[in-house]
């Protein structure tokens, strides 16, 4: 049992069942939509898995940014953050993520999402107009600045056990900001989907 | 221990960028070949509603091909602040996306040359920029081991802002190819098909 007390203390397991949730949320959803043996349905679902395996990797790559930018917003106001305070302080506000992915695995379970036909996935708008129509995508949507804020509201309460509370939201705020100006820049930078649209 | 990034430690990370690119690649020929190998009951060009495009001029061309490759390797430099997680994950992406393309070209019936033709003379630049980017962001794999180590100087190694003033200038010279270059090849290959 007392493995157990420390696996639950593990400041790691948040992200662990967050990467649970993620794969088991891919795989009901992808299989879901795009079920079948067409080569359509085939290059959706390799897509479809190599876009899931993006999203880790830069939900990893913009935390790693929010929690810098933290450390360095509460350095220059005087604080002592190390390493270990910033990397437990964002694993764990992940908690949050995590309830939000698996509420969303709930929800795909409930009410899988109906698969496209081939005609749908070859229209514009096809996808997009069946996600709408699937609970968990729907929701998902929705619930999505819950978790947003709850990981920041969390962050703040983590930090402030070791900083000042003002300061610990001056982080996080700076944090926020700086990944906010990030995934802006970034957008930018990509322009419209389209070379016609400059 | 300090952590400084040494002309060997680059030359590992930059080998292992074009690895992983190959390594992508040869896995998206792979299931290019896989998916060519199915029963064709596929449906007709006619029947599927495209938006009808407008010819664009090759400045639009250059602008859009420089805005999304700088993108691609702004994002290959997220590596270093992610154990250089996003630096894997996007050069095993773009290596698929190449071998997807080359495979699909292949199965169409274009002649390997043809592929070289359209590939190789802005491909050799543009990749190599992106596996220097790699190169870099791979770099965010032994900074995540050291972190209690990483100081300024470790991080001044890194030289970002050369690595940036030098992905500008090689990406922008391999837009160029491909907007005016590559771009004139292919309504050749075009013309004689």
């Amino acid at each position: 049992m007392n493995w157990l007390a420390r696996l639950a203390k593990a400041a790691f397991l948040p992200v662990v069942v967050w990467l649970a949730g993620l794969a088991a949320f891919t795989v009901l959803g992808i299989d879901g939509l795009f079920a079948g043996p067409h080569p359509v349905f085939v290059i959706a679902r390799v897509t479809a898995y190599a876009t899931a395996a993006m999203v880790v990797a830069v939900t990893a790559a913009f935390v790693a940014m929010f929690g810098l930018a933290c450390g360095a917003m509460l350095s220059w106001l005087g604080e002592s953050p190390n390493p270990r305070l910033i990397v437990t302080t964002m694993s764990r506000s992940f908690w949050w993520v995590a309830a939000y992915v698996w509420l969303g695995v709930v929800l795909l379970v409930v009410d899988p999402p109906i698969a496209l036909t081939v005609f749908e996935v070859s229209e514009a708008d096809g996808l997009a107009a069946r996600i709408m129509d699937t609970t968990a995508f729907a929701w998902m949507g929705r619930l999505r600045y819950i978790a947003l804020i709850g990981f920041l509201t969390m962050s703040v309460w983590l930090l402030a056990r070791h900083t000042r509370p003002l300061n610990a939201l001056l982080g996080v705020a700076f944090g926020a900001a700086a990944v906010a100006a990030l995934v802006a820049g970034l957008g930018l930078l990509a322009g419209p989907e389209t070379p016609g649209g400059l | 221990m300090e952590f400084v990034a040494r002309q060997d430690t680059w030359l590992r990370c930059f080998g292992c960028a074009w690895v992983l690119l190959l390594a992508g690649l040869v896995a998206g020929i792979a299931v290019a070949d896989w998916i060519n190998a199915m029963p064709a009951e596929t449906i007709s060009p006619s029947t599927v509603d495209r938006p009808g495009g407008h010819e664009r001029s090759g400045w639009e061309l250059f602008a859009f091909i420089l805005r999304r490759n700088m993108t691609v390797y702004v994002v290959l430099l997220l590596g270093v602040v992610s154990a250089g997680l996003v630096t894997i994950v996007v050069l095993v992406g773009n290596g698929m996306a190449l071998g997807q393309l080359i495979g699909f070209a292949g199965a169409a019936g274009m002649s390997l040359a043809d592929v070289a033709n359209l590939l190789l003379p802005h491909g050799v630049l543009e990749l190599g920029a992106l596996c220097v980017a790699g190169a870099v962001g791979l770099k965010g794999i032994p900074l995540a081991f050291r972190i209690s180590a990483v100081d300024r100087q470790s991080v001044k190694s890194l030289r970002l802002g050369t690595v940036l003033v030098f992905g500008l200038v090689a990406l922008t010279v391999a837009a160029g190819v491909e907007a005016f270059v590559t771009a004139e090849i292919a309504d050749s290959i075009r013309a004689k098909r």
